[in-house]
């Protein structure tokens, strides 16, 4: 995210930008399928955050609340934060074992922006879960984590 | 403080709470405020900034603050049937349980009659929705395990039914529809889509997702040749002349019927191997897949019919979640180019209908309507009369054409 007054540009430093995000997630976003924010409200690097979403309609994922784990390292949000499923999912792009999402099958991971947010990670997923390739995919029982 | 509460409508509300409450305080709260039909407090989950709300800790605790904002869902109530939609689900042959409890029966039997003065009625090879045409061949009848006893439930078609919207609905759920889809279909396009799906919503959005089959979008058939369709069809006609009858209690009536004690290859050595290979070559997992593919919800109940049938296969599936996550979500096999499904593509299909439901059929025709369309309409509306009429009504110019 750039600043522009004239000519320069002014890149918003990471601390910042997670402060935005921060205060973003506690007024709660949309519709409130998504939402996201700090796990550990004494890191002072804001490193650690949990997200939830609610499975959209018409899909197997209906009615389920799926609950994240997002870790923003000292290089976001120029490199994308690593996400992993808490709550157990069947979905082409998380890992069976371990629930992370695999930036290679995850398409905004794949081509990461640093204007992409959080809250970007957490719809394109639910979008994800929507899509024809997982809507039906059968789940396992509901309240099981990885 | 005030607290703001986001529901999935899209409406909020706020509450009066303490930072001391607990969340079964405020749950009861909400309860108390909105009315207990509509937010149940056993039913309430309430999420913060990315986090469910456990019961037993305060909104402090929670760091929920002045002005926050709290989402609230409701959990489905669980039900042993197994919730979700019946409309795709393939049929399964029911064989009938053996009278002595401790023997296992291993003949095929033919599926129970839907009734002694049932009656066949030639439904038109077009109707695109109709469920008692299977989709893939049904597998040679496997040993049952005839010592459970499944109570088939009494209302299943209504069940079903209740998927299906008319009226006031219909505006809401094409709403609702072209939320889903943030813009990407236009109204025009959604209208399309539940009308060739009947109605259904599942089935409108999976045709929105993989496009209208050819057969649900066409016209419906108005004229059907006299040889296909008698008036007034020998009652006497055998059972093996309908290949498509429907089981009396609706699809999947006893899909638990499908584990029998003794699986083969589930001895030791097959457990030792930890793997979970061996079910791929079972007819009984390879009809479990396809009914589960057809109608994900039906599978956790199955396992726990499973875990009382056979433990020792439970205890397997659970050490190899991942396997046989992986085996259930592999294609049905033949289910493309099946000789069986053709040949029941190329010939009238025969349905077996009550009595109740004859007159249902004529009723619907005394509106005005052909044979064809009352036919197909009022099996895609699951055999419900007033659904299946208020939908030729609604879609009266359309059959004119």
């Amino acid at each position: 995210m750039t600043l522009g007054s004239g000519g320069s540009s002014v890149v918003v430093p990471r601390n910042f930008r997670l402060l935005e995000e921060l205060e973003r997630g506690e007024k709660g976003i949309g519709d409130g399928t998504v939402s996201y924010g700090m796990d550990d409200g004494d890191d002072i690097y804001m490193r650690s955050w949990t997200g939830t979403i609610i499975g959209p309609h018409n899909t197997v994922h209906e009615g389920r609340i799926y609950q994240l784990k997002l870790f923003c390292d000292k290089d976001y949000p120029e490199k994308p934060p690593s996400v992993r499923f808490h709550s157990r999912i069947n979905m082409t792009c998380v890992n069976h074992e371990t629930g992370v999402v695999e930036p290679k099958k995850f398409g905004l991971l794949a081509n990461w922006q640093r204007e992409y947010t959080m809250e970007d990670i957490l719809t394109q997923l639910k979008k994800e879960m929507a899509a024809p390739h997982n809507r039906k995919l059968v789940q396992p029982p509901e309240g099981t984590y990885f | 403080m005030k607290v703001f509460v986001k529901t999935l409508k899209g409406t909020h509300f706020e509450i009066e709470v303490n930072p001391s409450d607990t969340l079964s305080e405020v749950k009861k709260n909400i309860e108390t405020v909105q009315g207990a039909d509509v937010y149940p407090a056993a039913q309430q989950m309430l999420i913060h900034q990315g986090k469910v709300l456990k019961d037993g800790t305060t909104l402090e605790e929670n760091k929920v603050a002045e002005s926050s904002f709290i989402v609230i869902m409701l959990s489905k109530t669980k039900s042993s049937s197994g919730e979700g939609s019946t409309t795709s689900t393939a049929p399964s042959a029911k064989p009938s349980a053996t009278p002595t409890s401790t023997s296992v029966s291993t003949a095929p039997q033919a599926p129970a009659s839907t009734g002694a003065s049932a009656t066949p009625v030639t439904a038109p090879t077009a109707a695109p929705a109709p469920a008692p045409a299977p989709a893939a061949p049904a597998p040679a009848p496997a040993p049952i395990f005839s010592g459970s006893s499944v109570r088939p439930e009494s209302d299943i078609y209504g069940q079903a039914a209740s998927n299906l919207v008319a009226g006031s609905n219909l505006e809401g759920t094409i709403q609702q529809i072209l939320d889903m889809g943030g813009g990407s279909w236009d109204r025009d396009t959604v209208v399309r889509t539940l009308r060739a799906a009947y109605n259904n919503p599942e089935r409108a959005v999976e045709y929105l997702y993989s496009g209208i089959p050819e057969q649900a979008e066409a016209p419906p058939v108005t004229g059907v040749p006299a040889s296909a369709q008698p008036s007034n069809p020998p009652a006497d006609t055998p059972q093996a002349a309908q290949p498509a009858s429907v089981p009396s209690s609706g699809p999947n009536a006893n899909p638990l019927d499908l584990f029998p004690q003794g699986l083969p290859n589930v001895g030791s050595g097959a457990a030792g191997a930890g793997s979970l290979d061996f079910l791929r070559n079972s007819q009984q997992f390879q009809a479990l897949r396809a009914m589960v593919q057809a109608n994900p919800q039906i599978l956790q109940p199955m396992l726990q019919e499973l875990g009382k049938q056979n433990p020792h296969l439970m205890r397997l599936i659970q050490e190899h979640q991942v396997d046989f996550l992986r085996l259930i979500n592999e294609p049905v096999e033949g289910g493309e180019g099946n000789i069986l499904g053709q040949l029941a593509g190329a010939m009238p299909q025969a349905v077996t209908v009550t009595p109740e439901e004859r007159q249902a059929i004529e009723r619907l025709e005394a509106m005005g309507f052909d044979r064809a369309t009352v036919l197909e309409v009022y099996f895609a509306c699951n055999k419900n009369e007033e659904l299946a009429a208020n939908y030729l009504l609604d879609h009266m110019h359309e059959f004119d054409e």
